[in-house]
């Protein structure tokens, strides 16, 4: 497929890339034509001005008056791009848009450049050749500690012993200086500001080490013979290690992210759009409201917007999570970067840039994953005690060992206290939870499952009840005519019809269908004379000087109209899943009209899960009750609460919390609520996790706390594996670093020497502290390979 | 008991009781920011080492603009959290990043650095 491209030309002045058709300007030079964004672009070529690249994406284009251009920034902060834009014509927008789409949907870093990203890189390099530097010089200083072991080596060291011990004190001052000055410098910026953080810890920790190795190399004669040790190997090593895992940990977070960002790599990058009857291919960020866009076999969608004409079936699996094609037709939306099947079709442009679909969940999901489950809470008020705690036991660890341990007093208080402050680690505490929320998060969202926070994630891992509504949510909400039955002196077609036209004007999907079932009978329908929709019971209309009324039994009650002709009748519609419409004619009962709605395929499927997960499953409708509990039947739902009012189910969540929950012992029930987002506002807010099932674009994000892009309960079903896993992770995290810390630090300290002789030598401890972050994130890592049961490929 | 012993003991305990008193006891100063038009109110909040200032009073339901310049290369700084209004920012070394909420209700919020060690408080009252 030849993509044809427009010809553009370039402004010789700015660079900007100018539509020969609607430029501003226009000046010939040596026999050539160039074409200028703005009259103060042309103004400056035929004064002479070269172009040169300093003026390259200059706002020479907004010195003019009569241009109407908006200057060119190279990354322009997104929202002001969008109001300055929408006052001017599409190519005048499209030439001033030139942003990068990446930047623009990269929303709540509001500052994140491309720079930015370089400096990271930066960063991470210059950290690993650190590392290999303290390692470096870490090998001979440790190599010459082990020679000690070996009695052969030792009478040479001893010999040479005070000149080992100033190379070794020059050669490391480097590794602290340079490798590790990041840790001392953080350690005092946060000294003057009454903080102490992890730098504090290893600052401490190997500066110790170092200033008391080099005293015992300057001044031996303060300690008895053979006696006081070096450790100058201690300190690099520490440092080296240290750096390793800031260096893994940089990695790890950056993978993270990359997932998101592929994500949007997926956006198309070109659009073919039609313009003044003309078809040109243009970058997709060049794309306005309102244009038209043709989207031919195999291509992607560039933005959101709805079908003109034509039709295909799309793979919308990239924001749904749903990977069977929809059909699409005039009138339909469609999503940006969704794949386009089979069909060819045109559609208008609808939302661009930061606006689609695609860039808003990816701005929801970088929202949600900074956000703090209560349990993160917990860490952080430890966190803000940890260090200085650290710090005071490790002063008495020293007063401990220099009062009443074995001799030499000096070198066991000192390494024992060096060793406490390097064992403790309190970043793997500080990044237990957010890596593996990053990771959670991140991983619903590939299966089109937003969710809005880190407490609704932990709440959705505990839900004990799960609320169901059933029209749209456990059926298709396309409930269609089956059965017309009338009574006594009224036939079919006849009851049929007063009953449409009753309906006629009602918004309800069940008095749709009965239209639609009359249109599809061809029974001709005029306009009532007189109408009124009652929610919750159904529509009174005047026809033909008569009083129709259509609905349910509230209905008729309100009516008066008698319900016994209706019974027998009804209980058997009723009986079969179908929801009964009473007919009164002039306060006569007439008939009754079975409407019924198919069920959604994976419902079923999705409703056992849920139970053998533990949930209880609970139906809430406004229909009768005995269709309920016939549909409720063919789903597996025990529990029904039928006849609700849309305005009661608020209240109906409540009550439903207020029991209290025989199973697992816990006192309290939680309780989530699927709804379509809309009507169901209320119940939703209500639940303690509210679940919004929406179908492509048209989504309450605001609202919920966990958003379905894909119409299916599957998603819920995933929803709820997923955040079960990620809290399982943040608590195996929390636990790995408690649990570390608990036993590290007494062991560090030298409790159990008295009983076991058995000390920690500081550079295990630097080993265990980076090993710790490694594995806190590497767990976290684990999630992204998380595969929930309810997605998994058959 | 020799004299080294005794002083080595004194200062021991002299650098406990200065740790607890440093950095558990001290007494933040509130900062309130600076209301400018249209009911704005903008604070200036440097990060190094810690935040400066960490304690910061603003009105409920007006817009606030905190402007955090990272004057550090420490990685630790380098993203700042405001977990109760979902925002985060990543704060590139001596450039001011504008982070811009608006707090519906009064109450205590706190924000901190990417790994928690850094933390911060914003007090919102009541207008």
């Amino acid at each position: 497929m030849a993509a044809k491209t427009t010809q553009l030309a370039i402004d010789p002045i700015c660079g900007m890339k100018v539509d020969p058709q609607t430029a501003a300007g226009k000046s010939e030079r040596d026999g050539e034509t160039f074409y200028f964004c703005s009259l103060g672009c042309k103004a400056k070529f035929d004064e002479g001005v070269k172009a040169d690249d300093s003026e390259m994406h200059s706002s020479c284009c907004g010195s003019s008056a009569a241009s109407m251009t908006t200057p060119l920034t190279r990354i322009a902060p997104a929202r002001s791009d969008n109001k300055e834009s929408s006052a001017m014509s599409p190519v005048q927008i499209s030439r001033s848009s030139s942003v990068d789409v990446h930047a623009r949907a990269h929303v709540t870093d509001e500052h994140h450049s491309q720079s930015s990203e370089e400096a990271q890189e930066k960063a991470y390099r210059t950290m690993l050749y650190k590392f290999w530097f303290a390692s470096a010089v870490s090998v001979p200083l440790l190599f010459i500690m082990l020679a000690e072991f070996i009695p052969s080596w030792r009478e040479a060291l001893m010999h040479y012993h005070q000149i080992i011990g100033v190379v070794a004190a020059i050669v490391s001052l480097p590794v602290l200086l340079w490798s590790g000055w990041q840790f001392f410098q953080g350690a005092w910026n946060g000294l003057l500001n009454h903080n102490t953080n992890m730098d504090t810890l290893v600052a401490l920790g190997t500066g110790a080490a170092w200033v008391y190795s080099t005293v015992v190399v300057i001044a031996p004669q303060l300690f008895p013979s053979g006696t006081a040790g070096s450790y100058f190997e201690v300190a690099t090593i520490v440092i080296a290690l240290v750096l390793l895992g800031q260096a893994l940990e940089m990695r790890a977070k950056s993978r993270s992210s990359a997932a998101i960002k592929k994500l949007l790599e997926l956006q198309a990058k070109t659009a073919r759009v039609i313009r003044d009857g003309k078809e040109m291919d243009v970058p997709v960020e060049e794309v306005v409201v309102g244009d038209r866009v043709l989207v031919r076999p195999g291509e992607k969608v560039p933005v959101d917007g709805v079908i003109i004409e034509g039709e295909s079936a799309i793979d919308e699996s990239i924001v749904t999570g749903e990977s069977v094609p929809v059909d699409k037709r005039a009138g339909d939306t469609v999503i940006g970067s969704s794949i386009n099947k089979t069909g060819a079709f045109t559609f208008r442009a609808a939302r661009v840039g930061k606006e689609t679909a695609l860039a808003r969940i990816v701005e929801m999901v970088q929202q949600a994953q900074s956000s703090k489950p209560p349990i993160g809470r917990l860490v952080d008020k430890i966190s803000s005690y940890f260090v200085p705690s650290v710090m005071i036991i490790s002063i008495v660890t020293f007063l401990a060992w220099f009062n009443f341990g074995p001799t030499p007093v000096l070198n066991y208080a000192v390494v024992t206290m060096v060793t406490v402050l390097v064992i403790a680690c309190p970043c793997a505490l500080g990044l237990a939870t957010p890596t593996s929320l990053m990771a959670g998060i991140g991983k619903a969202a590939e299966f089109g499952v937003l969710i809005r926070n880190g407490e609704a994630l932990e709440t959705a891992s505990r839900l004990t009840t799960i609320v169901l509504d059933k029209t749209g949510t456990v059926t298709k909400g396309k409930p269609e005519l089956t059965d017309v039955l009338p009574l006594e002196n009224y036939n079919e077609e006849g009851l049929l019809r007063l009953a449409a036209i009753a309906d006629k004007r009602s918004e309800h999907p069940l008095a749709e269908a009965i239209v639609k079932g009359a249109q599809a009978r061809e029974i001709e329908l005029s306009e009532p004379e007189k109408f009124n929709a009652i929610p919750g019971h159904g529509v009174v209309a005047v026809i033909e000087g008569k009083r129709v009324a259509v609905g349910n039994k509230k209905l008729m009650k309100r009516e008066n109209v008698s319900l016994e002709a209706f019974e027998h009748v009804a209980l058997k519609l009723a009986d079969e899943g179908k929801t009964p419409m009473f007919v009164a004619i002039d306060g006569r009962a007439a008939g009754v009209i079975g409407v019924a709605d198919t069920l959604k395929e994976d419902s079923i499927a999705a409703i056992r899960t849920l139970q053998s997960m533990g949930i209880e499953v609970v139906m809430i409708t406004g229909d009768n009750e005995r269709t309920a509990r016939a549909i409720a039947r063919q789903v597996g739902i025990q529990k029904v609460l039928a006849d609700v009012l849309p305005e009661d189910k608020a209240r109906k969540i409540q009550e439903l919390q207020a029991e209290s929950s025989q199973r697992n012992g816990k006192g309290i029930k939680l309780v989530g609520m699927i709804g379509d987002g809309i009507n169901d506002a209320p119940a939703l807010a209500q639940a303690d996790v509210g679940f919004a099932i929406g179908t492509g674009t048209d989504v309450a994000i605001e609202a919920a706390d966990v958003t379905l892009v894909g119409g299916s309960l599957r998603g819920v079903v995933t929803a709820i594996e997923v955040s079960r896993a990620t809290m399982r992770n943040i608590k195996q995290n929390l636990f790995g670093a408690f649990i570390y810390n608990t036993f590290g630090i007494p062991v560090a300290a030298g409790v159990f020497y008295p009983l076991f002789q058995i000390l920690l030598s500081p550079i295990i401890a630097g080993l265990a502290m980076a090993a710790s972050s490694i594995t806190v994130v590497t767990n976290a890592n684990r999630l992204r390979f998380f595969e929930p049961q309810s997605q998994a490929k058959k | 008991m020799d004299a080294t012993t005794i002083i080595i003991n004194a200062v021991g305990l002299a650098l406990i009781v200065g740790i607890i008193w440093y950095f558990w006891l001290w007494k933040r100063e509130a900062v309130a920011a600076t209301t400018g038009t249209g009911g704005l109110q903008v604070i200036d909040v440097t990060v190094k080492g810690g935040y400066q200032p960490a304690l910061i009073t603003v009105k409920m339901g007006r817009p606030v603009r905190l402007n955090f310049t990272r004057r550090e290369a420490s990685t630790c700084g380098e993203e700042v959290v405001l977990p109760d209004f979902g925002k985060r920012a990543h704060l590139p070394q001596n450039e001011t990043v504008p982070i811009e909420i608006t707090p519906p209700e009064t109450g205590e919020y706190e924000f901190t650095c990417g790994m928690n060690m850094y933390r911060g408080k914003l007090i919102v009252e009541a207008a």
